[in-house]
């Protein structure tokens, strides 16, 4: 578990998966974080990272700059980076910005784990 | 009441000075929605300030004021650096830039926001929030 300003991040392994569950908020100091904790997960050829945006209260635009980062690297070593969870301010801030047409987003973890 | 705070450019000191606006938004049980537009809002807007106003040097300094009232919440965010022109922005919802992992804030400062307006210059931005 790594802590950073407002920001819990908690990687575990659920079989072939990471899972990084984000608890509190993202602000532009927290996204450098995310970045670097993102850039370990993806960097493995096929991996599978999801990203339990549940406990996330608050995410801004250099946040979602870190998710697309992650995105954009993974996705040349055939992986994947899901999002789930979020919340409906999250998921509004999602869908503003149309990155729900860039990420796959589930309701919870384990439909992300499922699909 | 209305709080003007001058700060340094850098992450930390903006975070104080929006904890206090939050703080003071709190206080006048703003809906979960209106809060949640306003502590975008003003992230994106001092975030703009330090990084690409003032481009983080400390002699420059970034002047937060607000007002928040139980029907409205103001706030203007200043810079010193040379401005820019919010029109000339690329539109980050388009198709060709939802892979680029910046230029988003101005256009949720307009999402959120009910009112944004800049000054001629473009280093001076005032934001309206509506308690509804």
């Amino acid at each position: 578990m790594e802590t950073s300003g407002d920001l819990v991040l908690d990687v575990s392994r659920q079989g072939p998966a990471s899972v990084l569950r984000l608890t509190g908020a993202i602000g532009m100091a927290e996204a450098c974080v995310l970045e670097e904790q993102l850039a370990q997960l993806v960097g493995q050829p096929g991996a599978l990272v999801v990203v339990d945006l549940e406990h996330l209260d608050f995410l801004c635009s250099s946040g979602l700059g870190a998710l697309i980062d992650a995105h954009s690297k993974v996705r040349p070593l055939k992986g994947e980076l899901r999002l789930a969870g979020p919340s409906p301010m999250v998921q509004r801030l999602l869908e503003t910005t149309r990155l729900t047409h860039l990420f796959e987003v589930f309701p919870s973890v384990d439909e992300a784990l499922q699909s | 009441m209305e709080t003007t705070v001058v700060i340094p450019s850098n992450l930390s000191a903006a975070h104080e000075a929006e904890k206090a606006l939050l703080d003071a938004v709190a206080q006048c049980r703003y809906s979960e929605a209106a809060t949640f537009a306003i502590k975008l809002a003003v992230e994106e807007g001092m975030n703009n300030a330090i990084k690409h106003g003032n481009r983080f040097d400390a002699a420059k300094k970034v002047t937060l004021t607000y007002k928040v009232g139980q029907d409205r919440t103001v706030i203007t965010i200043a810079d010193e650096g040379p401005g820019f022109h919010p029109s000339a922005l690329p539109d980050p919802t388009a198709d060709e830039n939802l892979e680029k992992p910046t230029g988003r804030g101005v256009m949720l400062m307009n999402a959120y926001m009910d009112e944004v307006a800049y000054n001629d210059k473009g280093n001076q931005v005032r934001m309206v929030k509506n308690n509804t």
